[in-house]
């Protein structure tokens, strides 16, 4: 049984801790709202990228001029996962999500015989991925020092992936994060971005889509599809940005309560104990004071 | 390039330059645009622009644009991306000059 003093510097303690997750709960709660506004206000941009990708892929008939990007290597040997978690942890399940995800995929793909390359964006999906996969992680991308995320951090990435491309390090791109769904829920993503996925579902429109192309396909495509590319990774490192605040502001508001319950707890015991120490002293100096 | 409905479905790369347009009422927008692309199909345009202004605060906008621009210049080191900078300097200047004369 701990004694009084214990207990009391466990109180202190408890309460101490309270403090912190409850101050970093309001800083997660102020960064999900400016988060949460540039993932929503960047999403109609990329998915309306992504329809004109789809349609361009469905469009674009054999035989023509296509970058390489788009039609892929014509092989499907390599693959390169880019894997985009969070910097900082204390945010519940939002890496170990992504990783999981992650995770499920590679183990699938080696076991179909495929080479898998993993290129880590975030400190802590590099963590969770070093002990299983070390020798596969040929990438790493620090944003550590980024306090804002722009678009330039998603250029450096998407360039770096697409001159790995040109170097012919992989054949297929798949880019894994966390699409953000509430403050709640964030659902971990995989995204094919090389070559350029058809979706399903969009055959009906390709009919409509014979395209002419202003001034030629070849020019625009080398333009739209690098674009492309760059906008699903800003995307993506967006969603992650509120994705990570609303899982670290419900998990430290979860730490809160749990603070709570836990300093109920330890305040009841001690006064129990503290007014069973008094019932004790009282009698003896009653028993005292009667055997005189 | 003027878009009417029904127009062929066609894909293509904007330059920096004015951009108009009507919604139902008749009522005439004007955007200043800076790269992008513009997907035309029969029943819809969209146009995904990198930065899109409108038409009054455009002349700050490129006067700012020309301003980074002029900056960038000097910290360039290839001369491919040089030329790149100048050409998209000229682009801005004579777009200035014709939108906004005087």
């Amino acid at each position: 049984m701990a004694s009084l003093k214990d207990l009391k510097l466990r109180i202190a303690s408890v309460k101490a801790t309270q403090k912190i997750t409850k101050a970093m709960q309001m800083v997660a709660a102020a960064k999900l709202r400016r988060a949460q506004e540039a993932a929503e206000n960047a999403r109609p941009y990329s998915e309306r990228m992504a329809t004109v990708m789809a349609d361009l892929t469905a469009a674009v008939g054999e035989g023509e001029e296509v970058p390489k990007l788009m039609s892929g290597t014509g092989k499907d040997d390599v693959h390169l996962l880019v894997v985009c978690t969070a910097e900082r942890g204390l945010c519940g399940g939002f890496n170990s999500q992504i990783a999981r995800h992650a995770r499920l995929h590679i183990r699938k793909l080696i076991s179909e015989g495929k080479t898998v390359k993993i290129f880590c964006v975030g400190r802590k999906g590099y963590d969770a991925l070093r002990r299983e996969y070390g020798e596969l992680i040929v990438e790493r991308a620090d944003l550590r020092e980024v306090r804002r995320i722009g678009f330039e951090n998603a250029e450096d990435i998407a360039n770096r992936m697409m001159e790995m491309f040109e170097e012919g390090a992989f054949d297929v791109c798949t880019l894994f994060y966390s699409e953000f769904k509430s403050v709640i829920s964030q659902v971990p993503t995989g995204l094919q971005l090389i070559p350029s996925a058809a979706p399903e579902g969009q055959e009906e429109r390709s009919e409509s889509a014979l395209y002419d192309y202003e001034p030629n396909a070849e020019s625009i495509l080398s333009e739209i599809v690098p674009l492309n590319i760059r906008v699903q990774v800003f995307h993506a490192l967006l969603e992650n940005a509120a994705g990570e605040m609303g899982a670290k502001m419900s998990a430290m508001d979860n730490a809160t309560r749990n603070a709570g319950e836990m300093i109920d707890k330890l305040t009841l015991s001690y006064n129990r104990q503290r007014q069973e120490k008094i019932t004790t002293e009282l009698i003896e100096i009653i028993s005292g004071a009667e055997a005189l | 390039m003027t878009v009417m409905p029904d127009h062929a479905p066609t894909m293509t790369t904007v330059r920096p330059g004015m951009v108009k347009f009507k919604n139902r009422d008749g009522k005439e927008f004007q955007f200043l645009v800076f790269h992008g692309f513009a997907d035309i199909q029969g029943d819809s345009c969209t146009l995904l622009a990198e930065t899109a202004v409108p038409i009054g605060e455009a002349s700050d906008a490129i006067e700012h644009r020309i301003k980074s621009l002029r900056k960038e210049l000097d910290d360039a080191g290839h001369r491919e991306h040089k030329s790149a900078i100048e050409q998209m300097m000229n682009e801005l200047t004579h777009l200035n000059e014709t939108v906004f004369p005087g």
